[in-house]
């Protein structure tokens, strides 16, 4: 390896400090400010005096909180598992097959992913209470679904379009139904793939905040972000900052957690040694 | 163990282009059997129709006398050794052998037993536990021979397993497929574009240009008896020189020398006297005439020519000189283009390959005195590329068709 010298090495150390910075202070701030006792909420210091716990205990103690985190979790993860369910089948159609119709679907696929969610909630309001969808699961599940699928098709059929089509084919002839083939040799090779577009998906039902108001009225369905909303504070003349800030806290964690857990598995290099070079 | 018929076996793609033109030949029970030809001439294009991984547009194709147009790859039980080797990068090398034993639902011991006894055969046993990627390319290939053995398949295909291996691993290699092959005497078709590698593997070699067959044969009657321009060029190496040649009374001219037409070749030519053609000479029918006993000097045609390089080959010595002539010969060229020769010095001449004994003298840039095996002398009709000397195969429209006559004689080698 060559050895940087000198200018270089303090160009790029600064460098990632800065972006470290610029990325973790925020959140430190927010856990700084979950741990203020209420009083000392705007004392405009980053470490805060008295730390303590009270405003975790606060929120696990109204069940609104605990229902959110609930919803937001269940909501999430079966969006996730379905999303990428379907495109992994849709991505590998793509790629593997020529049947009309081809672009049409990729282009409308695009299309799907840069229309304005907005626009549609209205609309989607009032259907989803006529097919008594409003407050529910299904009502969150779907359109998360629906908006994250094209990101994920073409995420997916990127990665599929670098496996060797021969490993199919050599599947094929090494006696595998089309689909033992693609369960056996495409999906696992593609796992990448399905972990990135797995945690892209996730993080958007998660933090989807546009949906989770206007489709939810209760504890039913209210997912966190929403629910964040409709903190109160101890009294009606407080200011439930400290409050928000924790639920924001806990509502990170799983995030962060998910990332690490799956950034070991998205590994580059996967399908090296499968043919030549 | 199996015996595929190809019966007029046609692929034609949506646009009307025919990647293969009604491939028709037997390819016997335990034959190795060898596709050729140039990139392109849809030989690959066969090979997966005959596995199952491309459709038979027309014409049957039948194994054991069962007709499997229509069965699905799955259930040929057909092995294949890819160009890439096509061995599943996340499955470790014992992983890899087991995965058809395992789709067929074998028994746990029945499978041990012969991926052991594949690795023993190949050298893999150490290696059983390593993932591809940690394989050299040899061994690689080594793994997909082994996938494709521990199943007792009914046909080997190969679409040019060596193609990604150095000169010589490849070499060794081959050698090695053809001890294999003859050990298990398993039928195999065998796809490449390296007619060296056609020659020393085959029992029989099929020469495909532009999804037509062109002479279907043992190494030695491609090599001895080409049926066309396109065989004798693309057979032997160095390849054969082509040269254009007029006939004039009983007399053959050819651009460097002239002689009376050779008894076996005016038997063979009948009474036909086509007067434009093309000669084909192997270099090894040239010799330094001082080498040449008498009698044999009497027989031949000795003419002078000035050697512009030599290349010396320790046991042989090639000289590569050129003649000048005033006949173009555009079918030359394109043939030329398609077997990928490259004809330098174009523009002085024509180049010219001859094969001389290693106790020659003949000097670089110096006169040499060489002398032409006239009786090995071949003569094609320049039109229709066809070898004017064999009779069978004059017509036209019977060359490609004349594959079929190799139905009859089923190879040897079982």
């Amino acid at each position: 390896m060559k050895h940087r010298s000198l200018s270089d090495r303090a160009f790029w150390g600064a460098g990632t400090i800065l972006v470290v910075a610029y990325a973790l202070v925020p959140i430190g701030w927010i856990v700084s400010l979950s741990l203020k006792p209420t009083a000392n909420v705007a004392d405009h210091k980053f470490l805060p005096s008295g730390a303590t716990f009270a405003n975790y205990r606060t929120i696990f103690k109204d069940p609104q909180f605990p229902a959110a985190l609930r919803n937001s979790l269940g909501i999430a993860l079966i969006a996730t598992v379905l999303a990428v369910a379907l495109a992994m089948f849709a991505a590998y159609a793509i790629v593997r097959l020529d049947f009309p119709g081809k672009t049409a679907v990729l282009s409308g696929a695009l299309a799907i992913a840069m229309f304005p969610q907005v626009a549609i909630i209205g609309p989607l309001f009032n259907m989803w209470r006529s097919l008594h969808l409003f407050d529910t699961w299904p009502g969150l599940i779907i359109p998360y679904m629906t908006f994250t699928l094209p990101l994920a098709i073409w995420t997916l059929s990127a990665f599929f379009r670098e496996i060797p089509w021969d490993l199919d084919k050599a599947a094929r002839v090494d006696g595998a139904t089309p689909f033992q083939a693609f369960r056996r040799v495409i999906a696992p090779l593609a796992a990448p793939g399905v972990f990135t577009s797995a945690i892209l998906v996730f993080i958007f039902a998660w933090n989807d905040f546009l949906f989770a108001t206007s489709l939810t009225s209760t504890n039913r369905a209210r997912t966190v972000p929403a629910a964040i909303a409709f903190f109160t504070g101890a009294s009606q003349f407080d200011f439930p900052t400290g409050q928000i800030a924790a639920a924001s806290v806990v509502v990170t964690v799983p995030i962060i957690l998910m990332v690490l857990i799956f950034q070991r598995r998205i590994v580059a290099g996967l399908t090296s040694g499968a043919v030549k070079g | 163990m199996a015996e595929i018929i190809l019966d007029k076996v046609t692929k034609r793609y949506a646009d009307g282009t025919e990647a293969v033109h009604e491939a028709d030949f037997t390819i016997g029970d335990g034959e190795f059997f060898i596709l050729v030809g140039p990139s392109g001439c849809g030989k690959s294009t066969l090979l997966n129709m005959i596995v199952g991984l491309e459709d038979i547009t027309e014409g049957r194709l039948l194994v054991d006398g069962k007709e499997i147009n229509d069965v699905d790859p799955k259930d040929r039980n057909m092995a294949m050794v890819f160009q890439s080797y096509a061995i599943y990068p996340h499955m470790t090398v014992r992983e890899n052998m087991e995965f058809p034993l395992r789709l067929k639902k074998t028994p746990d011991a029945e499978v041990k037993k012969r991926v052991d006894d594949a690795a023993q055969l190949l050298e893999l046993e150490e290696l059983l536990d390593r993932k591809p990627a940690n394989l050299s390319g040899g061994q690689r290939q080594r793994v997909a021979m082994g996938r494709a053995i521990v199943r007792e398949p009914v046909a080997f295909l190969m679409d040019e397993p060596l193609s990604n291996l150095d000169a010589k691993l490849r070499v060794q290699m081959r050698t090695a497929i053809a001890k294999l092959q003859q050990d298990l005497g398993t039928t195999t078709v065998y796809v490449t574009h390296d007619q060296t590698e056609a020659m020393t593997l085959g029992d029989r070699v099929a020469v495909m240009r532009k999804g037509h067959f062109q002479q279907v044969g043992t190494p030695r009657e491609l090599y001895n008896t080409p049926a066309n321009l396109f065989v004798a060029g693309f057979i032997g190496s160095p390849a054969m020189n082509l040269l254009p040649a007029r006939i004039e009374g009983e007399q053959l001219h050819l651009p460097m020398v002239s002689f009376p037409l050779p008894d076996e070749v005016k038997e063979r030519l009948g009474a036909r006297r086509p007067e434009r053609l093309v000669a084909g000479i192997r270099p090894e029918h040239l010799e330094d005439a001082s080498l040449v006993s008498d009698e044999q000097r009497d027989q031949g045609a000795t003419f002078s020519t000035t050697v512009e390089i030599i290349e010396w080959m320790g046991a042989e010595l090639y000289v590569h000189f050129s003649v000048e002539s005033e006949d173009r010969l555009d079918e030359l060229d394109e043939i030329a283009g398609d077997i990928g020769r490259v004809e330098l010095g174009r523009r002085h001449g024509l180049p010219v390959v001859g094969r001389l004994d290693a106790a020659s003298d003949v000097v670089e840039g110096k006169e040499a005195k060489l002398w032409l095996d006239v009786h090995t002398l071949h003569l094609f009709d320049p039109s229709t590329g066809e070898n004017v000397q064999n009779p069978a195969e004059s017509h036209p429209g019977d060359a490609e068709r004349e594959p079929g006559s190799g139905r009859a004689a089923v190879a040897a080698g079982s």
